[in-house]
């Protein structure tokens, strides 16, 4: 099992890599940055990263992950990432919850349980990425 | 008392700062001084808080692994950290997070699960059970 420094020092380096892609691609407000200053020293405890980033565009990014301890390594098992409305409207997640092997079209998922719900609630095929979800959000949200 | 000569246009800028010195120092002000405007769209290169003007933050993203690396947040902290949400969804849903989540398990993979709420009350939920599982 990885050591307790290691487990901390990856989910504070992820957690940090996370906050960066988020505000290389959108303003965020400044108490978005204190709040998840005083979340992520909690996260390695509890095994779950949760913080809403507020963007000055009225939207709002939720991030989920559960992480666990392997042999060797660090994983996140489970991730909910959801892109939406001040007023509570979704516009765009990702998650890897339900059982979904195919894609709205009817072609088969290459990587599930990865999968995205697009702007009309239909299911996506999605890598699995943080980084692609951002791109994404980017485009959803400056429609 | 100063007198505007309606002659000459008026720069607002006090006559001291004609002097090449004054305007130098003027200048390093100006820059030295942090601005609202320059809050970090990227994180670690500048570090000046927007809501504070003024206000340094004190992290470089090596300073923020060793704060969580040396962090020993109590268990009553962490878990507060998650109470919070799980009481959130008992008051919005008017049930008990172990009833839900005991629905939830048996109606694991279906589409009825896939909802962003449900999601995130049971990821909370189960990290529950395994801080409190640790600390008994």
């Amino acid at each position: 099992m990885v050591s307790d420094e290691h487990w901390r020092g990856w989910i504070a380096k992820h957690c940090w890599d996370l906050y960066s892609v988020v505000t290389s691609n959108f303003t965020v407000d400044y108490e978005s940055y204190e709040k998840f200053c005083d979340i992520v020293p909690k996260v390695p405890d509890a095994g779950l990263f949760r913080v809403s980033i507020e963007f000055e565009s009225a939207h709002v990014l939720e991030i989920r992950e559960e992480y666990e301890r392997k042999e060797h390594t660090v994983e996140v098992v489970n991730y909910s990432y959801v892109l939406r409305e001040k007023t509570g409207k979704n516009i765009l997640r990702a998650d890897t919850e339900g059982r979904h092997p195919i894609d709205h079209m009817g072609h088969e998922l290459p990587n599930p349980p990865h999968h995205l719900h697009d702007e009309q609630d239909r299911i996506c095929y999605f890598t699995g990425q943080f980084n692609d979800f951002v791109e994404r959000a980017k485009h959803s949200s400056t429609r | 008392m100063e007198i505007i000569n309606p002659q000459m246009p008026f720069t607002g800028r006090p006559a001291q700062w004609d002097d090449p010195l004054s305007k130098g120092i003027e200048w390093l002000k100006e820059r030295l001084t942090p601005q609202a405007s320059s809050f970090p769209s990227d994180l670690g290169r500048q570090r000046v808080s927007r809501s504070q003007p003024g206000k340094v933050l004190p992290m470089t993203e090596e300073d923020f692994i060793r704060m969580v690396v040396d962090a020993r947040p109590t268990t009553d902290e962490v878990i507060a950290y998650l109470t919070d949400e799980l009481s959130e969804y008992e008051k919005k849903y008017k049930m008990r997070s172990e009833v839900f989540y005991d629905r939830y398990n048996r109606m694991a993979g279906t589409p009825e699960c896939d909802q962003p709420d449900f999601i995130a009350w049971a990821m909370c939920y189960r990290s529950f059970l395994r801080v409190t599982r640790l600390s008994s």
